[in-house]
């Protein structure tokens, strides 16, 4: 009788060490390339466009307030989407529907978005290229992701429970309230950080509402450049002579945002999540 | 009824009321927008001819030659190598991670998934110029830029959302149907061919298909290792470029208002159309759940 066959699980191990290093040597090459010319100024001061010393100050925080905006406004109104899907008194077939509606709008190419943001609010309304372009244009794609993620989080939520808070004289949206939203409050942090992270790496999106420049100062209307952007802008086309260093320093900052989003907020989502199962206690 | 029950009723009324708002809000400004697509892509179509448009290769927006067959092909043709990458990679990382790994080593490979599902395209971007761009040229095989450079990149850049997502499919095989087939004799690889994979097949092409959608819409990491050719087919290791490159560089060249704009909603909403397709041939990932 054959020897037991782990071929294939040896082929699937060498596989995914060959996966995992070449996934690593993209970080790590970033980080090493930004770490050789590591200055912590570049944190704060203005960048230059032909010489050399300049920074991403006005980049970092377009990136972290754009993103933070964005968030603000699509987690209230994603929620509420997923919220109405799952309460309204829908016919199966059309929740169905509406449902593939978001999980084909989640897939949607960013350039897409990007060219409809910039035909209605650049060319039609004639805003600037800017902080609230970028922004709104960011929630956009960020609703259909919302959505999809809290339906998820909720139809997570045992249907049991569910009968037990109405059959305790609850209404609906108060056993969503009080019941449903905490109840799966752990799996909505942790894709938080993630949506966080996507958004604060998007860079298609916003060459054409964001634009390729930053302002004098924050503002709505002022030129909006995040740090993803700047970092493709640097690296394809820029003309400072240190261009190659700043490129990968850019690089580093935008991977922490990333990285601290991630942690951050599955840190976050495993406190909650042991708060809520308590000693002794049960979570879903 | 008693008052604090009335208004009770009316307060959830009200919130309902604010919940339908917000979600009528949402499906205005994503309606409105396949529309605003929709309009820009018969306005042109109508103009230039659907057939033609969409078959030519000729590629003049200046001179208001307007057709994407090229784009269409290289698109493909990118997004094929990817998949074809990074399919093998995916499905043994999912084997991987299911069924051989100890707990450590799933969580170290859980983290270096998530880590490196989020970073950005245009990171994936620098290391196609970085690495990818002269290794190819170093091996004599051209400038470098092409569609095998960005095809590397894509490939790369899909792998962890592909390999967390065949994962879970796979994680989804009941306990019990290992534990049966090992006891009716299989051995670990006729475990995973004969039962593993054909169980797991839905959610794997589910996770396929995600992957391939994403693909097909990424714009930055492939535009910065794909060089820009319009003109004509220059092989798959010359230089192209894709639907999404080309909206991208075209939307300076074509300002809204300009009489050939539209071109860019026509491709657009042919991304968008095919991606559609894609999603909507899988199977329901979100069960419809209505009031109890």
């Amino acid at each position: 009788m054959m020897k037991s066959g782990k071929h294939l699980q040896r082929l699937a191990s060498v596989a995914t060490l060959a996966a995992m290093v070449t996934l690593l040597w993209v970080i790590i090459a970033l980080c090493r390339e930004g770490l050789m010319h590591w200055h912590w100024w570049v944190l704060w001061r203005r960048p230059r466009e032909l010489k050399a010393g300049g920074g991403l100050g006005p980049e970092l925080i377009n990136t972290l307030s754009m993103v933070a905006l964005a968030e603000c406004l699509s987690l209230p109104l994603g929620l509420a989407t997923a919220i109405w899907l799952g309460e309204a008194k829908l016919p199966r077939r059309v929740r169905e529907g509406l449902d593939g509606f978001f999980i084909s709008f989640q897939s949607i190419p960013a350039i897409v978005v990007g060219l409809v943001a910039f035909e209605v609010l650049v060319g039609y309304f004639h805003w600037p290229l800017s902080v609230a372009t970028g922004t709104l244009a960011l929630t956009v794609l960020n609703v259909p992701q919302v959505v999809v993620f809290s339906r998820q989080a909720m139809a997570a939520v045992p249907d049991a429970w569910r009968e037990g808070s109405l059959a305790l004289g609850a209404t609906a949206l108060e056993t969503v309230w009080r019941m449903v939203l905490p109840a799966s409050l752990f799996a909505l942090v942790d894709q938080l950080g993630l949506s966080f992270a996507r958004l604060a790496g998007e860079s298609a999106l916003l060459i054409f509402t964001a634009g390729l420049n930053v302002g004098p100062h924050w503002g709505w209307f002022q030129p909006g450049e995040t740090l993803a952007v700047h970092l493709w802008q640097v690296r394809t086309e820029g003309l400072m002579p240190d261009r190659a260093a700043l490129a990968a320093e850019t690089g580093i900052v935008l991977l922490a945002i990333t990285a601290l989003a991630i942690f951050g907020s599955k840190v976050w989502s495993l406190r909650l999540k042991a708060y809520q199962s308590g000693p002794g206690g049960g979570g879903p | 009824m008693n008052i604090q029950e009335a208004s009770r009723r009316r307060s959830e009324r009200v919130w309902m009321g604010v919940v339908a708002v917000a979600s009528g809000l949402v499906f205005t400004v994503l309606g409105f927008l396949v529309a605003v697509l929709v309009m820009g892509a018969i306005g042109f179509a109508a103009q230039h001819g659907l057939v033609h448009t969409l078959l030519g290769a000729r590629w003049q927006p200046l001179a208001g030659r307007l057709q994407i067959g090229l784009f269409i092909v290289d698109s493909a043709l990118v997004t094929a190598l990817a998949m074809l990458l990074a399919l093998p990679f995916g499905i043994a990382v999912a084997i991987f991670g299911s069924l051989v790994a100890g707990a450590w080593e799933r969580t170290v490979l859980r983290w270096i998934l998530t880590l490196a599902s989020a970073v950005p395209s245009v990171a994936y971007g620098w290391w196609g110029l970085a690495v990818v761009v002269p290794g190819i040229r170093g091996l004599g095989l051209g400038a470098g830029y092409g569609l095998v450079s960005a095809g590397l990149v894509l490939a790369l850049m899909i792998l962890p959302t592909f390999s967390v997502l065949a994962w879970e499919a796979i994680l989804a095989v009941p306990e019990d149907w290992h534990q049966t087939s090992l006891a009716l004799g299989a051995n670990d690889d006729q475990n995973i061919i004969r039962l593993v994979l054909p169980a797991s097949m839905a959610g794997l092409q589910t996770a396929f298909l995600t992957a391939l959608a994403r693909a097909v819409g990424e714009t930055m990491a492939v535009q910065m290792v794909l060089g820009g050719a319009v003109s004509h087919f220059y092989g798959l290791f010359g230089p192209g470029a894709t639907l999404t490159t080309q909206i991208l560089t075209d939307m300076a060249v074509l300002p809204v208002g300009s009489p050939n704009h539209g071109v860019l909603d026509f491709m657009a909403l042919v991304l968008f159309l095919g991606v559609t397709l894609m999603t909507g041939t899988m199977g329901r990932q979100v069960r419809g759940r209505g009031r109890p």
